[in-house]
């Protein structure tokens, strides 16, 4: 039977945990565009219409149900005047961190989003996706929760050195973080995002006791997650979750993405109804896949979590490597589309 | 001397707490002790708890910060000589993200060793500098996967100038893919302390 729905429609189903014409899903492929384009990635990050190209005939190629409405995470480090390193084969990643621990928060300067060009492209590259999609295709945004910012501002070990030693500082930076994050999230809502992805990677279990989390990263998120003002998914960038899980519910959030080693059937059957879940294809082994092994690990998704709806299926990180194989993203595709219709086969 | 209490002192990042205990233990027993038989085992056994998920990355972090800081702290006033042999190197590949390998310098600095932290580094230098030094087992760290892919870059250039250094890789990509350490050509993986000390000793008679 024929497909009925757009994306939007789908995915918009799948919120309400309603069974849609067949599972959505999500491929995360920020860098895949550019080796389809020929381009470097450095770039084709560096030009608006190639990203907004790349990304209409990527979703067009797989047929998956949204449009990435973000280029690379330390696109916000950049944003605070800090370096960024391209790569030919993988994502930009972070320079030396902006301040060291010890040092005057005065050296922070945040930044004003119509200012800076990394920024202005990326709101601009949103613009014109909304132009392209209309209401047919939502548009996912990224952004890092004030809560995580500052592993890249300070570095790892420093900040958590801060989180431990000098609370009274943390919440000075935390104040700066949250000022910026929502002006920056405000900006991509007006220029045409359907959803946000609050990347909070340092509010995982794995990272934080869920102690801390509660005193800190929880009363974060308590502060910004009702002032985005759309669609939210807390994404932990592969971090489990299950500890915090009963504490997410209490938060305005309409989707969680666990972590790969989590058993998303349980992490669905605590959220059911509340948030749909999204997830967790293991994006790291995918670059040694074989399309008959994405075929099987889709297979088994679709089987274990997505009756009912509820369910969005995508890899674990929100970014998927370049070397992930032309094969392996066409067998998932083919898989979601032939084997994730509704109902669901046993 | 209690690991059990000690274990908890530094799983609530306590620092007076594990001071005391650290320095009551070295009123009865001689340093070398009190790192082979409180230190070593209550850090292995947090970093295991950390691969069950029993405890989190920022308790393993503070709990090898305080354990390297009170051991400097007591070191000059003693006679103990950190073992230098096998030489061992430890750096992270193209990256700014250091905590994995801050974490294990510090456990492997606790646990007696002398150990040469090159930071932040790319491949060829790296090799330049294991070359320099005598690195005969060396500890890499990468956060992302086109970091770890430069593992392959590193083992290429100790080959082609046959130096016999072995190589352990650590570090998210390496978690998530338990076969990506092969293909980076690397001699072994590994998570925590443990696995780092193992790798230590399998490779001591050869490497002697």
């Amino acid at each position: 039977m024929k497909l009925t729905m757009t994306p939007m429609q789908r995915v918009t189903t799948a919120l309400k945990h309603q069974e849609a014409d067949r599972v959505p899903f999500f491929l995360t492929l920020t860098m895949h565009p550019a080796k389809m384009l020929g381009m470097s990635i450095q770039a084709y990050f560096s030009n608006v219409d190639a990203v907004v190209e790349g990304q209409i005939q990527i979703q067009k190629r797989y047929g998956h149900d949204c449009l990435i409405g973000a280029t690379y995470a330390a696109i916000e480090f950049q944003a605070w005047g800090g370096d960024v390193i391209f790569y030919e084969d993988g994502p930009p990643n972070t320079g030396e961190p902006l301040i060291r621990i010890g040092e005057d928060l005065n050296h922070l300067h945040p930044p004003k989003i119509e200012e800076q060009p990394c920024l202005a492209n990326a709101l601009q590259m949103i613009r014109q996706l909304k132009r392209y999609a209309g209401d047919q295709i939502p548009i996912v945004g990224v952004a890092l929760s004030p809560f995580s910012f500052p592993v890249m501002q300070l570095g790892f070990s420093q900040y958590l050195r801060l989180l431990y030693e000098d609370r009274a500082r943390f919440w000075q930076l935390m104040e700066l973080n949250e000022d910026y994050f929502l002006r920056w999230v405000q900006a991509q809502f007006e220029a045409g995002i359907s959803a946000l992805t609050y990347y909070d990677p340092l509010s995982s279990p794995g990272i934080i006791p869920r102690g801390l989390f509660l005193e800190t990263g929880f009363k974060v998120a308590q502060r910004m997650l009702p002032k985005i003002p759309g669609l939210k998914v807390f994404h932990f960038a592969s971090g489990h979750c299950m500890p915090v899980l009963d504490d997410l519910l209490d938060l305005p959030i309409n989707g969680v993405a666990p972590g790969v080693t989590e058993d998303i059937q349980a992490i669905k059957s605590v959220v059911e109804k509340k948030m749909v879940v999204l997830g967790n294809l293991n994006g790291i082994e995918m670059r040694r896949w074989k399309p008959e092994d994405a075929r099987r690990e889709c297979r088994q998704l679709i089987r274990s979590v997505a009756r009912g709806g509820g369910f969005i299926l995508m890899d674990n990180h929100g970014e998927i490597p370049w070397d992930v194989s032309d094969g392996v993203l066409s067998a998932i595709s083919e898989t979601v589309q032939k084997e994730g219709r509704y109902p669901i086969a046993d | 001397m209690s690991i059990d209490a000690f274990e908890k002192a530094l799983l609530q990042i306590d620092r007076l707490a594990a001071e005391k205990i650290l320095h009551q233990s070295l009123v009865s027993e001689a340093l070398e002790d009190v790192v082979q038989f409180l230190v070593v085992p209550t850090l292995d056994r947090i970093g295991k708890k950390w691969e069950q998920s029993q405890v989190a990355l920022s308790q393993v972090y503070m709990s090898a910060k305080i354990c390297e800081d009170m051991l400097q702290a007591v070191l000059p006033t003693t006679d103990i000589v950190q073992k230098t042999s096998p030489r061992l190197g430890m750096a992270v590949l193209l990256d700014h993200h250091l905590l994995g390998k801050q974490i294990l310098v510090s456990m492997i600095r606790s646990s007696g060793y002398a150990i040469q932290d090159y930071g932040s580094i790319d491949p060829i230098t790296l090799v330049d500098q294991v070359e320099k030094d005598g690195i005969q087992i060396l500890f890499i760290s990468t956060l992302m996967v086109s970091a770890a892919k430069q593992v392959r870059t590193v083992k290429e250039e100790l080959s082609r100038r046959s130096l016999p250094t072995k190589i352990m890789v650590g570090g998210a990509p390496f978690r998530y893919d338990s076969q990506l350490y092969l293909e980076v050509g690397a001699d072994a993986t590994g998570v925590g302390l443990s696995d780092a000390l193992r790798f230590i000793d399998e490779n001591r008679e050869e490497l002697s």
